[in-house]
């Protein structure tokens, strides 16, 4: 492509991914999770992710041609932030849900036709979309799943915005591997990934969100030290919520119990109330108490709400006092992480600001540190 | 023209320089040396025991000469057990454990980043070495010791003087101690102000010596520790965030072990000061500062040095070594241990004073190495001593500059801008190409003669690196350091697996390091090794023994440096 030529942007919108996640399901993947997502409520909006972005662009005066799929894939998204798709690919059978061979088949047809293919889902989409096309493809996420391991993704739709604005015509990528929970690890009681393929994405390292590291064997005391330093914290009034990941877990088996380690678990006075709970039971649950909520940043990433944990949603968010959310990281991780900052993230920005800035880390015990906590 | 050609008597003198640089370097030897280690293999000094062997024939007395005298009364009735080694066994023993270490005095040591040793002149052993030095007993009388309580107070004001403090107390035996001394200061503080149980947060930084966090701990306080900003500074938003009227003190570095000096350092003074709490400088990397910046002008409260470290005297693996403490006069009454005065009989101790914090260690301090310090600043002077901490920057700088040409090294943070005395460099681009690990490439580093280090724990720069060049090494030597740094990156993409594999030239190959930290394991006298390797059954002393009921706490996995 010529520099006078616009960026021909292939997008595609997962419509149902990230759905499990307000679920408490832990991922999207597979018609009868969404079917059980959408029965327990949750709404897709990964469409919504994508209009976010295209907004962005338009605010950035970005110029580009956008090649896209028919409806909830992506046209939609399109003329609802006031573009006009350059291509609407047809999907056979309109009105069906849509499936992973959608998202493979659109993502080959786009190939040769664009600069960058741009996807609004989470890990299993970006698996898709490499299924389609091959390790030469310059891809860019706009994160909308539950899970966001791969290194492909940006940190929110207007990060993805900035990083298509800063990329001189995809001249600018450097390559990331893909990667998705990896199942037996997680039976084994271990959240570590395993890796799809390699793809390149768009823009310099360090602009995307990174992918996730694994847990590393944590020492015992320091975990325990972390978790008695919580359990001092701990209003036998309030409803305690449990996240997602490794270092969590080892905190509640510290303090009695086994934390669920894809999902969201709910504590009153050292009592199990809730296990694995998705968005609707966890704004039952919160209804009228004071909210507690232990969380631990996604390793390699820093996310520490918005990937893995959409169950939190805007309700549950909005009875949290920004005192009542528990960091919990091993000085390690903090390590990996360079110290920070960490990441949050959610549908409406505007609810998590007070959470934002200089943050409190429970480190060990009688240790804390102080990590600035950013909105993607 | 060769080394044997005749210089023609028309040539100008910049000819002739010319030339004699080119003679030079015809014979100059290459840069990276072709070194290897002696291996020998050494047994335990007990396991080359042999009965009757002697180093000395002592002459027998007759029976019953010594009864009644002070020495019949100290006297064992059973001897020692300790080994019978013939005297030229035994410096054959020792000659070759020290062939096997990397020491102070063999190796270009700017590998040691933060803790590097400088050297310390030879001249300075006859001091430390006189008899009025080793025959002179902490308890005899103040007036046969004059000399050496000179030497003290002398050098207290010397370190008052660098630091800009009002006081200094010498006691504390090493870098960690004097920062445990400064704890006990803080808490000793706020105690006379009734401030002590509200005040029960101490900050420190990530880059700062882990000591400090350690020693708060230890001291009972909470530690709060705060993270770099994208500059490498620590976070200022972060600090003014946490502090209040819990904070007792800030324990801090400048420069940190990045080598960035922090020109906002009085800042972060000011907004502690605000709410009550004190500033404690810990001059860990004050190589670079001597005759330039001083504590007390940033604000400072505390401070402490380690003579070991910026004034030349030995390091002693991790003790004996020595730490000055500087206060204000604020803070001067609650010094530990024993405070000189000069009075009209002399130097005396003065009585023990009812702040005073308790001692640190007995008595008053490792007094040979307070010699050597004092000697080492007699020496140099005021403007030696700024002259040590100028060349100290310049070599530093030198170092920078050379290293980030060689390809996958980066030094994070302050980009393009001069450091003080050290880096923290990185790897992670090398690591990224070719998977070998910046701990490896130490490894293959011994293989050369050169000591390396990493970081502390955690690390916070990705496959890191410190090196601390000092004043005491010549560009040579750096340029040694410098081109053996290089080869290694050459070959962790060229032969990966020989840098991995090492050390291959080195005295001892790499140890199972779980072995020497497991306390099931690790053998740190002869006997404990009898009993734990050779099931030797001895008579247990007796011990506390834990309660049935009390829970057993996981150990640990220790964090390695290698």
């Amino acid at each position: 492509m010529s520099p006078a030529q616009p960026l021909r942007i292939g997008l595609i919108v997962n419509p149902v991914s990230g759905i499990g996640g307000p679920a408490g399901l832990g991922g999207s993947d597979g018609a009868a999770a969404q079917a059980e997502a959408l029965a327990r409520g949750s709404v897709p909006r990964s469409g919504s992710r994508a209009e976010r972005l295209l907004r962005a662009l338009t605010r950035q005066g970005v110029t580009a041609e956008i090649l896209t799929a028919r409806g909830a894939m992506g046209e939609d998204a399109v003329r609802a932030a006031g573009w006009e798709p350059a291509l609407v690919l047809p999907i056979p059978e309109a009105g069906r849900p849509t499936t992973a061979a959608d998202t493979s088949r659109i993502a080959a047809e786009l190939r040769p036709r664009v600069d960058v293919i741009v996807f609004a889902g989470g890990d299993g989409t970006a698996r898709d979309v490499l299924a389609g096309t091959d390790e030469e493809v310059i891809l860019l996420g706009v994160p909308a799943g539950v899970k966001m391991h791969s290194g492909v993704f940006a940190r929110s739709p207007e990060a993805a915005a900035g990083i298509i604005a800063a990329s001189g015509g995809a001249s600018v990528s450097h390559p990331v591997e893909i990667v998705d929970i990896d199942e037996e690890a997680r039976r084994n009681g271990r959240l570590n990934s395993r890796i799809y393929g390699r793809a390149r994405v768009l823009g310099r390292r360090g602009s995307t969100q990174g992918g996730k590291i694994g847990s590393t064997a944590e020492t015992g005391e320091q975990l325990g030290g972390i978790a008695a330093e919580v359990d001092e914290r701990i209003d036998p009034e309030a409803v305690v919520l449990f996240g997602p990941g490794t270092t969590v877990r080892r905190v509640s088996e510290a303090m009695g119990f086994e934390s669920t380690l894809l999902g969201v678990d709910a504590v009153i006075d050292g009592e199990l109330v809730g296990s694995d709970c998705s968005a609707e039971e966890l704004a039952r649950l919160t209804e009228g108490r004071r909210v507690q909520l232990v969380v631990s940043p996604v390793g390699g990433q820093g996310f520490l709400l918005g990937r893995g944990n959409q169950q939190i949603d805007e309700r549950v968010l909005a009875r949290v006092d920004a005192d009542d959310l528990l960091i919990v990281c091993t000085s390690a991780k903090l390590g990996d992480l360079a110290g920070g900052p960490f990441w949050i993230d959610a549908q409406d920005p505007s609810l998590i600001e007070r959470f934002a800035g200089p943050r409190r880390v429970i480190v060990g015990r009688h240790h804390e540190a102080v990590v600035r906590v950013s909105i993607a | 023209m060769t080394a044997h050609e005749t210089i023609p008597a028309t040539i100008t003198a910049e000819e002739r320089a010319e030339t004699a640089e080119r003679l030079a370097q015809a014979v100059e030897k290459p840069l990276l040396r072709r070194y290897h280690a002696p291996r020998w293999d050494e047994p335990l000094i007990f396991q080359l025991s042999a009965e009757g062997h002697r180093g000395i024939e002592v002459p027998s007395v007759p029976e019953g000469s010594v009864d009644g005298s002070p020495e019949a009364a100290f006297r064992k009735r059973t001897p020692a057990n300790l080994p019978q080694v013939g005297q030229s066994q035994l410096l054959r023993h020792y000659l070759r454990l020290s062939q096997e270490t990397l020491g102070a005095d063999l190796n270009v040591d700017i590998g040691q980043g933060t803790c590097t040793m400088k050297y310390s002149p030879k001249i300075n052993e006859r001091f430390a070495g006189s008899p009025q030095s080793v025959h002179t007993h902490p308890l005899q009388d103040e007036a046969t010791m004059q000399g050496t309580l000179q030497i003290l107070d002398e050098l207290q004001s010397y370190i008052a003087e660098v630091s800009g403090m009002d006081a200094v107390s010498l006691q504390a035996g090493s870098g960690s101690a004097a920062i445990y001394g400064n704890v006990k200061i803080v808490q000793a503080y706020h105690a006379d102000r009734g401030e002590a149980d509200q005040r029960d947060e101490i900050v420190t930084t990530i880059f700062s010596h882990p000591s400090n966090a350690a020693t708060a701990k230890t001291a009972g306080y909470k530690v709060i520790t705060l993270y770099p900003d994208e500059n490498g500074f620590p976070d200022l938003d972060a600090l003014k965030s946490v502090i209040s009227d819990r904070t007792a003190a800030l324990f801090i570095t400048n420069p940190e072990d990045t080598g960035i000096f922090n020109p906002r350092i009085t800042e972060y003074v000011d907004a502690v000061h605000s709410v009550g709490g004190i500033c404690v400088y810990d001059q860990a990397n004050a190589n670079g500062l001597l005759g330039i910046a001083r504590a007390r002008e940033a604000g400072f409260d505390l401070c402490h040095f380690n003579l070991h470290k910026t004034f030349s005297t030995p390091h002693a693996c991790g003790g004996p070594a020595a730490g000055a403490i500087g206060a204000t006069d604020a803070l001067e009454p609650f010094l530990p241990g024993p405070r000189l005065t000069r009075g009209d009989n002399g130097y005396e101790w003065a009585p023990r004073r009812e702040k005073a914090t308790a001692d640190i260690r007995p008595f008053y301090g490792v007094i040979p190495n307070l010699i050597r310090a004092y000697a080492w600043i007699r020496s140099l002077g005021a403007e030696g001593l700024r002259a040590v901490s100028e060349i100290a920057v310049l070599n530093n700088n030198y170092l920078l500059a050379e290293l980030l040409k060689v390809e996958g090294m980066t030094a994070p943070y302050a980009e393009g801008q001069h450091r003080l005395e050290q880096v923290r460099y990185s790897w992670q681009e090398l690591t990224d190409e070719t998977g070998v690990t910046s701990s490896e490439i130490g490894a293959r580093m011994a293989d050369y003669g050169m000591h390396y280090w990493t970081s502390h724990h955690p690390y916070i720069v990705p496959e890191p690196v410190t090196l601390e060049p000092t004043e005491s090494y010549s560009k040579r030597e750096l340029d040694e350091y410098i081109a053996s740094l290089k080869h290694t990156a050459e070959e962790a993409r060229n032969a990966p697996d020989t840098v991995r594999s090492a050390p291959h030239r080195s005295g001892i190959h790499t140890i199972d390091v779980d072995a020497t930290t497991d306390p099931e394991t690790w053998a740190t006298s002869w006997r404990a090794y009898r009993r734990k390797y050779q099931g030797e059954d001895q008579a247990q002393v007796p011990r506390w023994e834990a309660p049935q009921d009390l829970p057993v706490r996981p150990r640990a996995p220790k964090a390695h440096h290698r």
